[in-house]
């Protein structure tokens, strides 16, 4: 019991809506949203590369936290990167 | 090839640049370009120069030009695996795009071109700056073949003694 109680109680959870289906995981902030310095740019490939898989899949928002306007974004970008080979569309996989 | 750094950025500036009357405003934009892998530094320079005099002739102001260098691609470009990115940044109104990209379409020494619309009011007072040249990322060393790689790591780890099964058979 006691584990659960420290959790709820950590710091870095928010206070209102922090906790989510019945207290799993942390309520997922929108980095772009948090830092206002971060931007998104096509250009800058390396930067793009935490919003993909290793198979080049572009990562839902579900899973990487952004909010709905900054995925639009990100996503955008990477599409435009992909288009100059900054970025692969997939990735071959070996047998 | 051996590096020879030519030095001939922003010596001549806004040679042939048309001028607008104050108060202008035309729209932004970038376009980068991937030229084979092939062509040497003059010849990038003289491409660059190419584009610059198709500015100007269209009525639009060069702002900046980024040589990115020969950069190592995702995927193949017409079968290589490297390409030399150009970044201009200028303004200009939407035919001007379409006359470059026709240009780059024509050229075979351009393997890739994107262009994308920064801002739509840009003041054609904006300043026009310096161009630039990155190294890239080119001459770095393959990496070994695959089976190399694997003939390696077999040395490094230990037999296991899965070799006997294979005796039986």
């Amino acid at each position: 019991m006691a584990p659960y109680k420290e959790r709820a109680n950590r710091e870095d959870v928010p206070a209102a809506g922090g906790r989510r289906r019945g207290g799993f995981g942390r309520k997922k902030v929108c980095r772009f949203c948090a830092d206002h310095n971060l931007k998104i740019d096509y250009k800058e490939a390396n930067a793009l590369k935490l919003f993909v898989t290793e198979r080049a899949k572009i990562i839902p928002r579900r899973i990487s936290g952004n909010c709905a306007k900054h995925q639009r974004e990100v996503a955008r970008a990477i599409k435009r990167a992909r288009i100059l080979a900054l970025l692969p569309f997939t990735v071959a996989q070996h047998s | 090839m051996d590096e020879t750094t030519t030095e001939v950025a922003a010596s001549e500036p806004v040679l042939g640049a048309p001028t607008f009357p104050p108060g202008t405003t035309l729209r932004e934009y970038e376009t980068i370009f991937a030229l084979k892998p092939e062509l040497a530094d003059e010849a990038v320079d003289r491409f660059k120069e190419r584009v610059r005099s198709l500015i100007h002739r269209e009525q639009g102001k060069a702002i900046k030009f980024t040589v990115w260098g020969k950069k190592k691609t995702q995927y193949e470009l017409e079968r290589q695996n490297r390409a030399t990115y150009v970044h201009v940044d200028y303004l200009g109104q939407g035919g001007l795009v379409a006359e470059i990209e026709r240009n780059l379409r024509m050229s075979d020494d351009v393997v890739r071109y994107q262009t994308v619309k920064l801002g739509d009011e840009v003041s054609a007072d904006k300043p026009v700056e310096q161009d630039l040249k990155l190294a890239g990322d080119a001459d770095q060393p393959e990496r070994p073949p695959r089976e190399e790689r694997e003939r390696r790591e077999e040395f490094g780890g230990d037999g296991g003694g899965e070799g006997e099964e294979f005796e039986s058979a």
